[in-house]
């Protein structure tokens, strides 16, 4: 469409551009054709002008020397105003045959000077200056029959020249009239093609788009649309699929949160009536006169009930999380005390017998310039606790190598603070990997399956946070990486 | 009372005095106002062909009246010794006279000659050419008589004054009597052309005019012998009646011969068809006095 957009402009720019050159080309012509005439006009104008000064001056020598006689200054004048007229004649550009008989009437007109002279300021016998009167008036009747006989010639001139510049003014004005008219035409059907172009595809992406307003989510664009429209009708369903996904999607953490509250609800129900039912499993556990097989049944039922009871925390802290008392802290700070508390809890699982004697390296990768982000101390020490001891559970069960966790903080180039937890266990399966932030999913025997959702929960309360899971690139353990916004001192 | 009449009297020869002296500058100033010209009026007296002659002049007078700061106006005569009755009839404050004219206004006019034009040769002068065709076998006074001769204008010292003393001073009086014909051409350039023609058989004219038809057509002097010249006198002359303002006339004199040194002063001489403009004084036009004594009984013979 662009492309189309930018030929056709350059199509009715060119088309405009030939209207102009064509409109200044026939003004051009016109006018010179104008000033031709106007040039015409003004060698006619002068020739007459010629013939009424020759015949002004013979009128003066007709009369010399009667009562209607000029003084001899007027007629003075009168010859040079001739004279002047007729060197006029030959400031313009003439033919050649033109340019000879302008010279000849310039001849003429000096002898007329000369003849005149003579006769004006003769002092001779009356005979004589008669013969000069005679001959002078003999040359201004020449110079009159020739000047109204150029006068003719240039009017045919003029005559031919006005049908041939009319002519050329009609042929001008088709031809801009058609110009103008094609410019028009083509303007006109580029506008349709454009409207047609655009105003249809639109149409049905609107059409779309309510569909889609009206909560038809399963809606597509079947229809293959041209240029641009076609990638916008397929960033269109795009959409509707991702819309219809997203929706889905909350339809389920939705129903996640009403069990959650049903849940957690039933939990602190729940908690009372246990913490009664393990008071009394305590108080028979004590009673001596129990034997030792049922004494063993007790202690099986208290166990029992503390796992209950540590699964309906846990359910309860999932689904009405505390709400996170934010505080600028480091992190590298809080992760040493954390590694701290994981050692003290892994010494008490040593005492306690449940974990081989295997030792577990700690490695501190942190970055020691790593700004204070915002967050709740308490909540994130869990979070990282709780990691922690996932990574201590994973390495448990290798034999062949030594158990490490990798504890890293850096400053991402997105300003983040990512704090990255690596341990060297035997990994995730790919397909757990996507479920293993779901409560209730979990891959150990004895897990309630809601540690890793709880500090899935706990992260995203504080603003901006997220935690994702990747297996090792050589195989090797899995990474948990979170990442929390930096806090800025204003 | 005689202690305040004193006071009394002398203001009243004070009064009169004051009105004395009004008086006689309301008098004087209408005067001076008349010789204060808004407009000089110049004649030309004709030559070759007065509608050239007019053209060149008018350059000169559109100078003189940017530099005087006085519209100066020309008018053309028609004949030679029109001039002089222009000047009579106060219708003229100056003209470009010949040498004869000017001759004659300065004696009867008291004009006064103010400078001399200098012509593309370099000359200012010129003089009177009596002349004959060379197959006419006229070579001496004595052959012209019964002949016919051709003057120029009895206003002219080359084509008339010259001839007339040249006779006398051969004896030859009544020219009546002495040739069969004469007439007067009314120009210069017609007189040669009568003598080339076989319409006269002598021709006086002035030597410039002569010169330049030889220039134009050399031919000319092939057909034409010089029989007698005259003294050469200054050619044209710009005189000036006497009473115009004597400021006025030395800035005309200044302007005419500082012409030269100005680039525009030296443009319009170029138009003129002159070099430049000397000094002309009385003196020069004394032989043209002894030539008409010579001719005087001629002159008052045939009058003019």
């Amino acid at each position: 469409m662009k492309k189309k957009i930018i030929i056709s402009f350059l199509v009715l720019f060119l088309l405009f551009l030939t209207g102009i050159v064509t409109t200044l080309h026939i003004i051009n012509k016109t006018t010179s054709n104008l000033s031709s005439l106007l040039l015409l006009h003004k060698v006619e104008v002068i020739r007459q002008d010629l013939v009424i000064n020759v015949q002004t001056v013979q009128s003066n020598l007709y009369t010399t020397g009667t009562s209607f006689g000029k003084e001899l200054d007027t007629i003075v004048d009168n010859v040079l105003r001739l004279d002047d007229r007729a060197k006029t004649c030959t400031d313009c550009h003439h033919e050649p045959a033109v340019e000879k008989e302008i010279l000849q009437l310039q001849g003429l007109v000096a002898q007329y000077k000369d003849a005149l002279s003579f006769f004006m300021t003769s002092t001779a016998d009356a005979e004589r200056i008669k013969r000069l009167q005679v001959f002078a008036v003999d040359i201004g009747d020449r110079i009159i029959a020739k000047s109204q006989w150029m006068a003719i010639d240039a009017n045919e001139a003029l005559r031919k020249k006005t049908t041939a510049a009319m002519t050329e003014v009609v042929y001008s004005k088709r031809i801009l009239i058609g110009t103008l008219a094609f410019s028009f035409i083509v303007g006109v059907l580029i506008s349709l093609y454009f409207i047609k172009s655009i105003t249809g595809p639109v149409a049905k992406l609107l059409a779309a788009t309510r569909k889609i307003k009206s909560g038809k989510l399963e809606y597509r664009i079947e229809e293959k649309l041209k240029d641009e429209f076609g990638e916008l009708a397929e960033s269109f369903n795009e959409m509707a699929v991702s819309l219809k996904n997203q929706c889905n999607q909350l339809q389920a953490t939705e129903r996640l949160v009403v069990v959650g509250e049903l849940a957690a609800g039933m939990a602190h129900e729940i908690k009372n009536p246990m913490a009664g039912i393990k008071v009394a499993m305590e108080v028979l556990y004590r009673e001596a006169s129990l034997d030792q097989e049922d004494k063993e049944v007790l202690s099986r039922v208290i166990n029992e009930i503390d796992r209950i009871t540590a699964l309906l925390k846990g359910l309860l802290n999932y689904a009405r999380p505390p709400k996170p008392e934010m505080v600028s802290l480091d992190v590298n700070q809080l992760l040493e005390l954390t590694i701290k508390s994981a050692r003290y809890a892994l010494q008490n699982q040593k005492n306690k017998g449940k974990e081989s004697d295997k030792q577990v390296q700690f490695v501190r990768d942190f970055n020691p310039d790593l700004p204070h982000i915002i967050a709740d101390p308490g909540q994130l020490q869990q979070i990282f606790l709780n990691l922690i001891l996932n990574a201590i559970d994973a390495i448990s069960s290798i034999t062949d190598r030594q158990g490490v966790i990798t504890l890293q903080t850096k400053r991402t180039s997105d300003d983040l603070v990512q704090i990255s937890i690596t341990d060297n266990g035997k990994g995730i399966e790919s397909s757990s990997l996507e479920k293993i932030f779901n409560p209730f999913f979990t891959t150990k025997p004895q897990g309630t399956g809601l540690g890793l959702a709880i500090t899935k929960r706990l992260i995203e309360q504080h603003h901006g946070g997220r935690i994702v899971v990747a297996n090792n690139p050589e195989g090797k353990g899995v990474t948990f990486t979170i990442s929390l916004p930096v806090h800025h001192i204003e | 009372m005689s202690r305040h009449s004193f006071p009394a009297f002398r203001f009243l020869q004070r009064l009169v005095a004051c009105l004395l002296i009004c008086l006689s500058t309301a008098i004087a100033l209408p005067v001076f106002a008349a010789e204060q010209p808004t407009e000089l009026l110049i004649g030309i007296e004709p030559e070759h062909n007065i509608f050239d002659q007019m053209q060149r002049y008018r350059y000169l007078a559109s100078y003189l009246s940017d530099q005087l700061g006085v519209k100066v106006t020309l008018t053309i005569m028609s004949r030679y010794g029109e001039v002089i009755k222009r000047f009579k009839s106060r219708k003229l404050d100056g003209a470009f006279l010949t040498s004869y004219t000017a001759s004659m206004g300065i004696k009867d006019l008291n004009l006064e000659p103010i400078a001399n034009p200098v012509n593309l040769n370099g000359e200012f002068t010129s003089q009177g050419y009596l002349f004959v065709r060379k197959d006419s076998e006229i070579r001496t006074v004595q052959d012209m008589a019964g002949k016919r001769i051709i003057f120029v204008d009895p206003a002219t010292m080359e084509g008339y004054l010259f001839p007339l003393a040249y006779l006398e001073q051969h004896g030859i009086r009544n020219i009546n009597k002495f040739f069969t014909r004469f007439d007067f051409s009314g120009s210069d350039a017609s007189s040669i052309f009568a003598v080339l023609d076989g319409r006269a058989d002598i021709g006086s004219a002035k030597n410039t005019v002569f010169n330049n038809l030889i220039h134009n057509d050399p031919s000319i002097r092939q057909e034409l012998d010089i029989l007698a010249q005259s003294p050469r006198i200054p050619e044209i002359t710009l005189c000036i009646r006497n009473e115009i303002d004597l400021y006025l006339q030395a800035k005309l004199v200044n302007v005419l011969l500082q012409m030269d040194k100005t680039a525009q002063g030296r443009k319009v001489l170029e138009q003129f068809k002159a070099l430049r403009f000397v000094k002309s004084k009385k003196t020069d036009f004394a032989v043209i006095e002894e030539m008409a004594q010579d001719a005087r009984a001629a002159i008052a013979e045939h009058g003019k």
